[in-house]
């Protein structure tokens, strides 16, 4: 019964940890370049400015651009409550599984390129569409990759997938290994890091999500940008329950929940610090290259599976 | 006697069809043909006593061998062109292709023959020969007035052909190719007048540029 | 007593149908009565096959003599089973809807003379393929399929004066009896071996294995055709387009899916389970059309030829489905198998609505701004903010966007194709299953894309041409229509067990199980409790969600007020040209995938004669090379013509030569009669 307050307490606590994460990745690159940085909790800061500013909408703009946060923040919101972090299963974890999550996101994709387009730049509307152009080939990527743990749990449903890894029959196997290295690409690839995009800059080389939200500005922006920072944490949560899947708090057996949520946050420290990492020892690669680097990807996923399957 | 008379006759007149080079003689053989096709029909009927066929026999001599060969003179009087027939094969080769027709016509007519009299069978060779060489007769020659004597000929071999197998088809089909043949040689004077006024010629090879 | 009720009904709707027709045409002289009869008929008969329909699923099979034949198989047969009432249901009621719409849409066409015969040509429509999946024999069935293949091609060249129409009115008639001289190879294959015209008989009797095969072949050539499946469907974005917009509707939304039950019908209920390569040949074929379809329609920027590419796609992934289905039923695995026929059936049943809706507001478009070129439309919210209220709810479902009744049936395949994976044996078929999810993935972000151009360069940003500019809202009986179906596309996502009843009978009729979807949760591959219900939930919490986020804006920080400003143009003022258009939001694409779509483009600049510095203009032109056309048809067409032109040199126009064709024929006939002689 005090699973459910443990579940609801999930989603609040993903939602609330995002704005860290964020801080947490600049803050290990800025000390990796060598400089200072940003504080850790700026990202708080910057939603309090931005919920404290006007607005200022273009005239050309629509229904759907004022929409547009809502849905987005909606659809994200509802994801976090799909995916389990440290509680075992999660709190809507019975309305869906791991293609629901994938198109909730790509729900929010398809309301931020519409915004994109809906005032007449162009900016936002080349954003969109590189956008759209990187997810539609991340995605088939994302399911083979997902199906490494899906197929032999025998179920889509995440909950149930994470129930088989901390269960007896798995072990460590070298597909397992290969199956992480492509989903920390693709992990990369959907949160718009470098190699694929770089989320600092509004530039017209790194606008991939940066486009469509430059004509936003005061609380709908700050819904944008904490809508982002979810997506964020939820991806880093499926990359740390996936590789490190132990410590998930049950009712039956498993650690107690203030235990899990603390090797939770240890778990997204770790996953940060990689994703910094990763960022610093590249160089943004040029839009058409993407596509290579997505193969790989599925290359290594399609490897992992077939190893699987023999082994 | 008379009957091996009149099927030399017959063959020798088919024969000489292809041979002639004007149009005047092969309408004068064409009549004499029909002429002898008559004789031949009626000593069939006062042999079997059938009235019909002697009706038939009397039509072929007053239509074929006075009307249709008087209506095709009168046509290449009003036409002036030369009055030479046209061929596309040289007579000698158009004999010999006849000839062979005819030996044809005794070699089918030795495979089948026996089922029949033998007043009949005297007659078979004649008919198939003058079936075959009267259409041979319209594929060789040009002009449409020849084209409408081929069918003429085709017709006496017919008759003769239903003479010698069956005593003769049923009367109301005999009266309706009657009909029919003599319409067409109609026809074929009508438009051979015509194609004089427009071509200046009523060789059919203008027909050609009718195609599709 | 309830089998007469459904026979009654039945041929109630027909005669309907064709009391409608008939009076639209004598009554020709007056267009208000004429189209009051067709359309008027229309809507009752379409309700009428809509009870019949719910009637006829409870799942026995009936069979009824309409009209006795001279010969014995010349008989109209009817005969209902679930199967067939599931697609009367879709028949009528996007038949219903859409005939609202037509009401307010052929007032375009009002001027004419001719429109008593657009008036009569849909209830004839309609009755065909009401007839086409109520059939009950050979005769019957392939009588309404000519009815149906004749009159759609009349009303794709009702406008016949547009060159492109005649075009693809002569290509779509070539193609369609192409295929149904398929079918009626199968058919008679069948009926060789069975014994029997009835299908009724022909389900009883098996075949000897070769056969079998022909008759699969055959039957999936034939209806392959008619379904756009890849390479034959060239006739597809030809016809759909030029056709008048409701006539299009039907086309794409229902006229596709009787090939569908044809297939259906013909390979799991005439057919008995076949060997493993049927399924796995009908897959590869499904996914192929699927990503051709879509890439295609990515490089279209006529909005109309771009939803027919979309439907090929669409029709790609239903024979995935029955693909599937098949490699199960191969197996001896019917449980699986109906799982996949759910997903199946619910894509027929999702892909009428969302795509008749489309085309409805492509049509509403057309009516007002006379054009199709989404480069010259935009801006169209404002001006017609309830189509475009509507295209955006169809544009989410053909999506597959969760809370819409697309993302139910792309589940539901997923799940077959997860099922696949997860239940073979062998390396090859598990890697097959994960290679064909990766496609569905790959065709599904591709839709996504696709109709998020669609929506955006229609309806958003600034219009850019004249066209655009002076637009209005549809009529009323269109938007009527239109939304109908789209409350049809949002109860269908958010409550997808209205259907599920009727789904599963229509399965169980193929394969002889039910309860398929507890099969799936108890096997764990869904999970526990019906998880299509809890779509709805997962609608809600969407909903919630951004009420929880509207919510946080107002606690959070103050009160803060909006202005309006001008959208950042580099310091200019913001013109059309300046916009995003539809050829460049989906140039990546293009671009990563030009093995497969070899596009072109030419750039002329237009330069001052003087200098070269100088230029005066640019013109640009992009295209896509129909590849199929090129390397499939033309050369077969070309050999064809090649032979004719042969068999040409016999009519030469000699006249002598015939007389001596006769004349050697003569003696030849003698010369073999003599040879058989003893």
């Amino acid at each position: 019964m005090s699973e459910i307050y443990w579940e609801m307490g999930q989603v609040v606590f993903l939602i609330l940890i995002a704005p860290l994460v964020t801080g947490m990745v600049r803050k290990a690159k800025a000390l990796l370049q060598g400089r200072q940085g940003p504080r850790l909790l700026q990202p708080y800061y910057d939603l309090y400015k931005y919920m404290h500013k006007d607005s200022v909408v273009s005239v050309e703009a629509s229904w759907i651009f004022t929409a547009a946060p809502f849905v987005v923040f909606g659809a994200t919101l509802t994801a976090a409550a799909l995916v389990p972090a440290f509680v075992r299963s999660s709190l809507f974890s019975f309305t869906g599984d791991l293609v629901l999550l994938v198109y909730l996101f790509a729900l929010a994709r398809f309301f931020m390129a519409m915004a994109g387009v809906d005032t007449g730049s162009s900016f936002g509307a080349q954003g969109a569409s590189r956008d759209l152009f990187v997810s539609s080939l991340a995605e088939p990527v994302l399911f083979v990759t997902l199906l490494v743990t899906a197929l032999p749990a025998g179920t889509t449903n995440l909950s149930g997938i994470v129930a088989h890894l901390t269960g007896k029959e798995w072990a460590i196997t070298p597909a397992y290994f290969m199956m992480l290295v492509a989903f920390v690409i693709l992990v990369v690839t959907e949160t718009g890091r470098i190699p694929v995009d770089n989320p600092d800059t509004h530039l017209e080389l790194t606008m991939i999500h940066e486009g469509p939200v430059l004509e936003y500005s005061g609380k709908p922006l700050a819904l944008l940008l904490w809508s982002a920072w979810i997506k964020q944490v939820l991806l880093f949560a499926l990359l740390a329950d996936l590789s490190f899947p132990w410590g998930f708090a049950a009712s039956a057996g498993g650690w107690s929940p203030f235990g899990s949520l603390l090797g939770f946050f240890l778990k997204l420290v770790v996953v940060s610090l990689i994703m910094a990492g990763v960022e610093m020892s590249n160089a943004k690669m040029r839009l058409f290259k993407v596509p290579r680097l997505l193969t790989a990807a599925l290359v290594l996923s399609l490897f992992a599976l077939t190893t699987e399957f023999l082994l | 006697m008379l009957l091996m008379g009149t099927s030399l006759i017959l063959i020798i007149s088919t024969l000489l069809l292809v041979w002639v080079k004007s149009i005047r003689s092969s309408i004068k053989i064409l009549s004499l043909q029909s002429f002898f096709l008559g004789i031949a029909g009626l000593s069939l009927a006062w042999q079997t006593g059938a009235a019909d066929i002697s009706v038939m026999a009397a039509l072929t001599i007053v239509v074929k061998s006075l009307m249709i060969p008087g209506i095709l003179d009168s046509t290449m009087r009003k036409i002036n062109v030369t009055r030479e027939a046209e061929k596309y094969l040289g007579r000698e080769t158009s004999l010999l292709i006849a000839a062979g027709l005819v030996v044809f016509g005794y070699v089918v007519t030795g495979r089948f023959g026996f089922l029949l009299a033998v007043s009949e069978v005297r007659y078979l060779p004649d008919a198939i020969s003058m079936l075959l060489i009267g259409l041979f007769v319209m594929v060789t020659h040009k002009k449409a007035i020849m084209q409408g004597i081929g069918l003429v000929v085709m017709e006496n071999g017919l008759f003769l052909f239903a003479l010698s197998v069956a005593s003769g088809m049923p009367f109301i089909v005999e009266i309706g190719i009657f009909l029919d043949v003599f319409v067409s040689v109609l026809l074929i004077s009508i438009l051979s007048y015509r194609m004089d006024r427009t071509f200046k010629s009523i060789s059919t090879d203008w027909l050609r540029k009718l195609r599709g | 007593m309830e089998q007469s009720w459904l026979l009654f009904i039945l041929a109630g709707a027909l005669g309907l149908f064709a009391a409608g027709a008939l009076a639209a045409l004598l009554f020709a002289g007056n267009a208000f009565i004429s189209r009051q009869f067709a359309y008027g008929c229309s809507l009752l008969a379409n309700a009428a096959l809509i009870a019949g329909g719910i009637l006829g699923l409870s799942g026995e099979t009936l069979t009824a003599t309409l009209f006795r034949g001279i010969f014995a198989f010349t008989d109209i047969l009817l005969r209902i089973n679930a199967l067939s009432a599931f697609f009367l249901l879709v028949i009528g009621v996007v038949g219903l809807i859409t005939t609202i719409y037509a009401i307010g849409y052929v007032s375009e066409y009002g001027r004419r003379k001719s429109i008593p015969l657009l008036h009569a040509g849909l209830p004839v429509f309609l009755l065909a393929m009401a007839g086409v999946v109520t059939a009950g024999n050979i005769f019957t069935f392939l009588v309404f399929w000519e009815i149906m293949s004749v009159v759609s091609y009349f009303l794709v060249v009702y406008e016949h004066e547009r060159s492109e129409a005649q075009k693809a009115g002569m290509i779509y008639v070539v193609m369609t009896h192409l295929g149904t001289l398929f079918l009626t190879i199968a058919f008679f294959i069948l009926q060789h071996y069975s014994g029997s015209f009835e299908f009724q008989q022909m389900g009883q009797t098996p075949l000897p294995k070769p056969a079998q095969s022909l008759v699969f072949i055959f039957a999936l050539l034939g209806f392959g055709t008619k379904a756009g499946l890849v390479p034959l469907h060239v006739w597809l974005p030809r016809a759909h387009p030029s056709a008048p917009s409701h006539i299009s509707a039907f086309m794409s939304g229902v006229m596709i899916k009787t090939a569908v039950y044809g297939f259906l019908l013909v390979t799991m209920q005439l057919l008995q389970p076949g060997p493993l390569w049927w399924g796995i040949a009908t897959v590869i074929i499904g996914a192929n059309t699927a990503l051709f379809g879509v890439l295609h329609a990515l490089g279209e920027i006529d909005q109309k030829r771009m939803l027919a590419y979309s439907s090929i796609e669409n029709m790609g992934l239903i024979f995935m489905g029955i693909g599937t289905a098949l490699i199960f039923l191969a197996g001896r695995q019917p449980l699986p198998a109906s799982l996949a026929l759910i997903a199946v059936l619910y894509h027929v049943a999702n892909h009428a609505l969302f795509k008749s809706l489309l085309f409805m507001g492509t049509g509403a478009i057309l009516m007002v701004s006379h054009t199709k070129n989404m480069n010259l439309l935009g801006g169209l919210i404002r001006r017609m903010p309830w189509t475009a209220l509507f295209m955006l709810v169809g544009s989410l479902a053909i999506a597959a966007m969760p809370p819409m009744n697309g993302f139910v049936s792309e589940w539901l395949l997923f799940q077959s194709l997860f099922t696949l994976g997860f239940s073979s044996h062998s390396i090859g078929m598990y890697l097959f299953g994960v290679l064909m999810i990766a496609v569905l993935a790959l065709v599904g972000a591709l839709v996504a894309f696709l109709f998020i151009r669609f929506f955006s360069m229609t309806f958003l940003a600034l219009p850019r041409s004249d066209k655009a500019e002076q637009a209005v809202e549809a009529p009323l009986s269109m938007r009527i229509g239109m939304g109908l179906l789209t409350g049809g596309c949002i109860v269908l996502g958010i409550l997808p067990f209205v259907l599920s009843g009727s789904v599963q009978s229509a399965a169980e009729a193929l394969t002889g199980t039910s309860s398929a979807l507890s099969y799936a949760i108890t096997a764990g591959t869904i999970s526990s409790g019906s998880s299509k219900a809890a779509v709805g939930v997962a609608g809600l919490l969407i909903l919630s969600g951004g009420f929880v986020a509207w919510a946080l804006t107002r606690a959070i920080g103050r009160k803060t007020v909006i202005t309006r400003g001008e959208t950042w143009a580099c310091g200019g003022t913001l013109l059309p040209p300046m916009t995003y258009t539809a050829s460049g939001f989906s140039k990546p694409i293009r671009v990563t995938f030009h093995l497969l779509l070899k596009p072109s483009r030419r750039l002329v600049a237009d330069k001052d004669p003087q200098t070269p510095y100088f230029v005066r203009g640019y013109s640009y032109s992009s295209r896509i090379p129909l590849l199929v056309e090129d390397l499939l048809y033309k050369p077969v067409m070309s050999i064809l013509v090649a032979g004719a032109q042969l068999f040409r040199r016999i009519q030469n126009g000699i006249v002598q030569s015939y007389l001596l064709y006769l004349l050697a024929t003569l003696v030849i006939i003698l010369v073999w009669a003599i040879g058989r002689q003893p």
